[in-house]
């Protein structure tokens, strides 16, 4: 009997990993807030200027990438005495983590959501009304696309960015040269403006021993953006034509071996930029930020930009304030300086060649000298005229996981695996298993 | 009549001390069982109160009773999951006990030279972390271009260069294949550590008897390592059923090609803290509580006959 029971212990300990919570990873420091609470005079935008060094106390932001921390020493150059700790929290875990830190009452002042779950979280009591700080007389400036996604469903605006991530086709000069017989953005996007015509050169760059895309996958980008409506419209999960379409393309890139056959992120899908035989990258914003200048060394000068099919947004990441925050008044100033202050958000955009939500400032830096990695062409430019024609928002609040189910079906049905019906099934299915309260359209 | 009561009363304080001497032993074992209280029995109550409600994280939990049972008994996930992790398991375990024993056999009655060298070196991938080890393997195999692929492209091996991440038989057979290559190691050390126990005197009667290697092997040394065997067993099949790093870094998270490698771990993970059912993925992980909890005493009194551990 002792043995059984010791037994049954044993196990209970082994088992015990699943009941775990994690814990929260940023210290947050419930005495300076109160401190900074009671020092910190109420910062209004629209009374008479304060001396920003009067002003002290300390924040702490909570940001799923690295981005935020670029602005805290531009920030203390203005407000010296305002302290900003920025815990960058890996995006895999954010809301586990927030959710625990918002339970134990120990949530950061500004925190963070991504794409994948920006919806959720403004429909949350979690984020804070913006329209107390004077959001309004911001609004014009703001990228349409980018506030909505920050509004809630009853028009609140609740969180902002810094960025916006509008998207088009990435693609090698020198190979469009050599077999289109031009490199002009203009007339490159042409040849590429629907799925058919994108098929066509396909063809044609294989004839030429050259891949038209590093993988399929990166299309699926802006395919997201080709719909009519998003995943779930009043809890009804509906499959846009248009997808099935991309289902077939993407079976056909594959079978004729119009890509590279690597995944998204992969060392492959980097070494691509440098290789003599991938045509183009189908991604946003972040995906010349983070893949193709960093990548492009012998191809620097080499890359051009034009207008994919559908003009597209994807990804991009939001900042609100925490509504039980006891710093608020700081806690804007800092969002204010990293989202709506023109003069700093166009110093962070000329350093990191980030496109901005701003408009005034992505229109100042149209005008401005282009990127030679992209042979002088001007990205601003290009991404202001995609975002004069990005449609409505079709984010929801279950893309993150509904996204990934899909691209899973797709490579099921890519793979001949399974059959397209197979493959649909199975999206429907996994869809229900993970929100159960969902139904499909029929 | 004072001098009795004067003898009693001395009498009495040896015995008190040797009382209080008594509860020194739960003063030791006292930190054990507060941390088991805080830190495993709380939380698998509290998990079991998590499993009768729906609750996505961070709005209020709604009470929802039975509900999240009857949804797992109709789960083709979930059985999908726990028939993947028990063939995993079960590819990686059968070969691993195979592999010691060999070892064991081999270690035991030959004199090999550099026998703790090579101990040494089967344990070593034990060493690393799984996490580490899952990528490494998908480092090696996955894409075209992939070290393996180019490799087998260069041995003219027909098929390659091979999509090792599109294939459930070879992706769910490398999951097995990554858990015994970290594992046999260990299990051979064991079972070695084991032999170990076994009395010198009983080969030699075995020798005496006319035994040769095969029936002494049989005869004697596995039935008396038997312990050390349900040891094993045991914490191989609850470690197994847990599967959850190497799966989940060799593929995406969620165990594709076609969920052949979606273990159980990685499902109420999935559905926990990717999809916010923390109700339901509390569910999960109470069924796996019982499952692992039921077949562990069911192991253990099967492999514990009636006779005793020493006897087969």
């Amino acid at each position: 009997m002792k043995k059984t029971l010791a037994l049954i212990l044993a196990l209970a300990m082994a088992c015990t990993m699943f009941a775990c919570a994690t814990t929260p990873a940023a210290e947050a420091t419930p005495t300076d807030a109160a401190q900074a609470a009671t020092e910190a005079p109420a910062a209004e935008a629209t009374e008479a200027p304060v001396d920003p060094a009067t002003l002290s106390g300390s924040i702490t932001v909570w940001s799923s990438g690295e981005e935020l921390t670029r602005f805290v020493e531009g920030f203390n150059a203005v407000y010296p005495n305002i302290k900003v700790e920025v815990t960058v929290v890996p995006n895999s875990e954010f809301l586990t983590k927030l959710s625990t830190a918002i339970s134990g009452g120990e949530a950061p002042d500004l925190f963070t959501g991504e794409s994948d779950y920006v919806k959720y979280l403004v429909e949350t009591p979690y984020w804070t009304d913006l329209s107390q700080f004077g959001i309004d007389q911001y609004k014009d400036n703001i990228w349409e696309y980018v506030r909505n996604i920050g509004t809630d469903s009853k028009g609140v605006i609740k969180a902002l960015s810094w960025q916006a991530s509008p998207g088009g086709i990435i693609y090698r000069r020198d190979i469009a040269k050599a077999v289109l017989g031009t490199d002009d953005p203009a007339a490159v996007a042409e040849m590429l403006n629907s799925n058919a015509k994108m098929m066509e050169v396909a063809a044609k760059m294989s004839a030429s021993g050259i891949k038209m895309f590093a993988t399929w996958q990166d299309i699926m980008n802006m395919e997201f953006t080709n719909r009519a409506s998003g995943w779930v419209t009043d809890g009804k999960l509906s499959i846009d034509a248009n997808l099935s379409e991309y289902m077939d393309m993407a079976k056909t890139i594959v079978d004729n071996g119009y890509d590279k056959n690597c995944d998204p992120w992969s060392g492959e899908w980097y070494a691509a930029v440098e290789s003599a035989d991938c045509f183009c990258y189908i991604l946003p914003t972040w995906g010349y930020q983070f893949l193709i200048k960093p990548s492009a060394i012998t191809t620097s000068g080499q890359w051009g930009m034009c207008e994919a099919p559908v003009p597209y947004v994807k990804g991009g990441t939001w900042v609100g304030i925490y509504d039980g925050s006891q710093n608020k008044d700081l806690a804007w100033l800092f969002l204010q300086y990293c989202t709506l202050n023109e003069e700093s958000v166009k110093a962070y955009a000329s350093e990191y060649s980030e496109y901005v939500a701003l408009k005034s400032v992505d229109e100042a830096l149209a005008k401005e000298a282009g990127d030679a990695v992209l042979g002088g062409q001007n990205l601003y430019e290009f991404y202001n005229g995609v975002m004069a024609k990005i449609p409505a928002d079709l984010m929801t609040q279950y893309d993150g996981t509904l996204n990934n189910a899909f691209l899973s079906a797709v490579k099921s049905y890519v793979s001949g695996a399974m059959t397209k019906d197979e493959a649909i099934a199975q999206f429907k299915a996994d869809a229900l298993n993970a929100y159960p309260e969902l139904t499909i359209a029929e | 009549m004072i001098q009795p009561d004067a003898q009693q009363l001395p009498r009495k304080k040896p015995r008190r001390s040797t009382l209080a001497k008594d509860r020194y032993g739960y003063l030791f074992i006292a930190p054990f069982f507060v941390v088991f209280l805080i830190f495993g029995l709380y939380p698998i109550i509290s998990t079991f109160q998590l499993s009768l409600q729906k609750w996505d994280g961070m709005m209020p939990a709604i009470s929802i009773g039975l509900k999240n049972y009857a949804r797992i008994l109709g789960d083709q996930v979930f059985y999908l999951s726990l028939w993947n992790t028990i063939r995993i398991w079960l590819g990686n375990a059968i070969p691993q006990f195979g592999v010691a024993l060999l070892l064991v056999a081999i270690f035991t009655f030959s004199k090999i030279r550099g026998k703790n060298f090579y101990r040494a070196v089967f344990y070593l991938p034990n060493l690393i972390t799984a996490t580490s080890v899952g990528l490494l393997f998908n480092l090696l195999l996955d894409g075209d271009n992939s070290p393996v692929n180019q490799l087998l492209t260069a041995l003219n091996v027909s098929g390659a260069p091979i999509s090792f991440f599109q294939s459930k038989a070879l992706t769910s057979g490398l999951v097995s294949f990554v858990q015994w290559w970290m594992w046999f190691g260990y299990t051979t050390v064991i079972i070695l550590a084991g032999t170990t126990t076994v009395d010198k005197s009983m080969y030699e009667a075995a020798m005496v008897d006319g035994a040769n290697r095969s029936q002494t092997f049989w005869r004697i040394t596995l039935p008396l390592i038997k312990p050390t065997l349900v040891y094993l067993a045991i914490t191989s099949f609850i470690g197994g059923m847990q599967l959850f790093d190497v799966p989940l870094t060799l593929s995406n998270n969620l165990g594709d090609p076609g969920k052949a490698v979606l273990t159980v771990s990685m499902y109420l993970y999935n559905q926990g803290f990717k999809n916010f059912n923390y109700g339901y993925s509390a569910t999960i992980s109470c069924v796996l509580f019982l499952l692992i909890a039921g077949m562990s005493g069911f192991a253990y009194k099967a492999m514990r006959s009636k006779d005793g551990m020493y006897k087969l």
